[in-house]
């Protein structure tokens, strides 16, 4: 237990910085970098950030009982509203996460939107992989608007910080 | 309920659309009870989802002329093949920085996509061996010196390895995307689950 306690805390302190970093390197991103199209994805940085957020109140509903949640309509939203939105959604996702295991409940199964069932443990590593594959995907949208010192967030870096910093 | 491989919806342009939102349950069918056995460590989850991913995009990959592995875009490490080559050197090198012995032969031999797979597999199998070892013998919280000076757990690199391979195959899917190969396949770990649980209650009947 005390092995899965690390690793869950550990990656949730991962996710939450390397999303904060990614968010606050596109606050001075205007509205037409913001919703550049590209062949990839979502399409724009800030659809693809809508995804992202969403998501995590998506899977937080149907462990916890709800319904499939609707991708919302958030045209035009800023980044720093995101960083609200994201913040909310993350804490409930990380206290639900340390819930679920601290009660021994990683293993039990649930019925997703599709009636296909789904463990909680690989959906909590369902909902941190995919943040990361998004950031992924943001990552080379900010490269290819041609932006410099694109930051790098994976999780060596932030072990290192978190050691010696 | 019957999940077709890379079952994923696309819209009007190709591109992965979210899950569909169109079934609904009663939250009272939603939790069946745990049973014995089925436990499964969040380190062995990560491993197989590793493994059953680079896979999928392998195969995705298969039928990709030597222009298109080589064909060059303007991100990360440019193309298929030196990403595929980037991702398994990776997981060789930090092997070698954690201590253990890496899998599969060295960078720059046969750069084949058939070939690259097959080093793959013995990287990730030597990987998976040392990590599990890791976990089982309580020292994944030992440190150990990194090139930087500094120091750097086995568990933070263990995690930074499965993390970073899931960033390149995030890049490699997008230059798939950008190649326009059809049927580029969605590879969440959610997709894994179900296919675990679908196998273990199968072998479980």
């Amino acid at each position: 237990v005390r092995k899965a306690l690390e690793t869950y805390d550990r990656l949730l302190d991962f996710d939450e910085w390397a999303t904060h970093d990614l968010l606050t390197f596109c606050a001075p991103l205007t509205d037409e970098q913001l919703d550049r199209r590209f062949d990839i994805g979502h399409q724009t940085i800030r659809d693809t950030w809508i995804h992202l957020v969403w998501n995590i109140d998506f899977w937080i509903s149907l462990m916890t009982g709800g319904a499939p949640l609707e991708e919302p309509d958030w045209r035009g939203i800023s980044i720093a509203d995101l960083m609200t939105r994201y913040n909310e959604s993350f804490a409930s996702f990380a206290a639900l996460t340390r819930k679920i295991r601290d009660e021994h409940r990683l293993d039990d199964v649930f019925l997703d939107h599709w009636q296909v069932k789904k463990s909680m443990g690989g959906t909590i590593l369902q909902v941190i992989i995919h943040a990361s594959e998004h950031r992924m995907e943001i990552t080379h949208m900010l490269i290819r608007l041609g932006l410099e010192n694109v930051p790098e967030v994976d999780l060596g870096a932030r072990d290192y910080e978190l050691l010696n910093c | 309920m019957q999940i077709e491989p890379h079952h994923h919806i696309r819209n009007a342009d190709g591109f992965p659309t979210p899950y569909p939102r169109t079934i609904y349950h009663s939250p009272s069918t939603l939790y069946s009870p745990r049973k014995e056995g089925e436990s499964m460590d969040v380190y062995d989850r990560l491993l197989q989802y590793d493994e059953w991913a680079t896979h999928e995009l392998f195969a995705a990959s298969s039928d990709l002329l030597d222009e298109q592995l080589d064909r060059e875009f303007d991100i990360g490490h440019r193309t298929v093949r030196a990403t595929f080559d980037h991702l398994i050197t990776v997981i060789q090198g930090w092997m070698i920085e954690m201590g253990g012995q890496p899998g599969g032969s060295p960078p720059g031999g046969d750069s084949s996509l058939a070939a690259l797979r097959v080093r793959f597999d013995g990287a990730h199998e030597a990987f998976s061996v040392y990590v599990r070892s890791l976990r089982d013998t309580d020292r994944l919280e030992d440190r150990f010196a990194d090139d930087y000076g500094g120091s750097i757990t086995q568990i933070g690199a263990a995690l930074h390895v499965l993390l970073h391979n899931v960033e390149h195959r995030s890049e490699i899917l997008h230059l798939l995307q950008r190649l326009k190969i059809p049927d580029v396949p969605e590879i969440d770990l959610a997709l894994w689950e179900i296919q675990r649980i679908e196998a273990t209650e199968t072998t479980s009947r």
